[in-house]
């Protein structure tokens, strides 16, 4: 009886340190301190008699709601607090900036396309026109079928690493097909790396700065319930 | 048992603490304790609301933090004053001391007024 209490206490800690790794405002290290005041707490109630879970019912009282206590220490942890709100914006930007990639480089495979096959201007707009309208049914289609088996999981679609490995695969591939391809595919890109300096080292400052964001917040965060 | 107001508590924070880590190394639950003890139950600091005015404290270098494993072999998160700590415990005791002074100066002389 005694081993099956004992367990009951861990897990429900685990569990009530979970709901505090939920708030933005928060460290690791935070929760590991509070926790090690909650036992001690505990500790002192079963001297005066209460069993475990009275204990560890009185002990969460005292220390204050999740709410409460997410509302001190954001006081002190500003930093945390300003990444974790900072942090949907940044993938709001990046879901952009891969969708504007992903498009250049389906605009440079058609270009390529067209140019091995020999074939002429007009023919490269239709081709193009084909390309998207099938490249978008079968997104649609795939994210349908996710959707209907309950895996569509957006989460995973606007996790910082993925979108940066996203943009920066589909850049090196564009650069990778201007480099293999002929002269005209060569000129357009010159002429359009020159007027967007610009672009690119605002592009480089967001994906620098949405990696170091990321890299912060994971540093300083969340903890899982252990099972 | 009457307990003093919150902005006496939040005001009187720093030098209490500083007092009683200038004492010995202490942790978060220890710290309340003591302080519930010293004043008879008057200055009772929130189970939660302490540990952010320790990690203020410690960002201000005044007090530094480690985490250590007791005997009964559970980890907990020590607190020590450092030298810059120390200065300003000094300093805080002269401010506190001034008030002291003008304050009971004025109580003093406000009897025979009436």
């Amino acid at each position: 009886m005694e081993n099956r209490t004992e367990f009951n206490l861990n897990k429900n800690i685990e569990i009530w340190k979970s709901e505090l790794s939920q708030k933005s405002n928060m460290t690791k290290d935070n929760i590991n301190e509070l926790e090690s005041h909650l036992r001690d707490e505990i500790h002192e109630l079963k001297l005066l008699g209460l069993n475990t879970e009275e204990s560890l019912l009185i002990a969460e009282k005292r220390i204050g709601n999740v709410e409460d206590l997410s509302t001190e220490f954001g006081k002190i942890n500003k930093g945390i607090y300003f990444r974790n709100k900072i942090i949907p914006y940044l993938k709001g930007i990046l879901l952009f900036f891969a969708f504007v990639t992903i498009i250049d480089l389906m605009t440079n495979l058609i270009i390529l396309i067209t140019e091995k096959t020999g074939l002429n201007n007009t023919n490269t707009y239709d081709i193009s026109i084909v390309f998207l309208i099938l490249l978008t049914i079968t997104l649609l289609i795939i994210s349908y079928r996710k959707y209907k088996s309950g895996n569509f999981n957006m989460q995973k679609l606007t996790n910082i690493p993925t979108l940066v490995t996203i943009i920066v695969g589909s850049k090196i591939l564009s650069d990778i097909i201007i480099s293999t391809s002929g002269s005209r595919m060569m000129n357009f890109a010159s002429l359009q790396i020159s007027l967007k300096v610009y672009k690119y080292l605002f592009a480089l400052f967001i994906l620098a700065f949405s990696c170091l964001t990321y890299y912060y917040s994971k540093k300083d965060n969340k903890i899982e319930i252990s099972e | 048992m009457e307990k003093l107001s919150k902005e006496l508590i939040g005001a009187s924070s720093t030098p209490i603490i500083l007092s009683i880590l200038s004492k010995n190394e202490s942790y978060g639950y220890e710290i309340i304790q003591n302080v519930k003890e010293i004043s008879n139950g008057k200055i009772e600091y929130g189970d939660g609301t302490l540990y952010p005015v320790l990690h203020k404290l410690e960002k201000k270098e005044l007090i530094e933090s480690y985490w250590k494993t007791a005997d009964n072999g559970r980890k907990r998160k020590y607190y020590k004053i450092s030298t810059k700590g120390k200065k300003e415990l000094l300093a805080e005791k002269e401010n506190w001391t001034s008030i002291n002074q003008i304050i009971s100066k004025l109580w003093k002389i406000e009897p025979s007024l009436t």
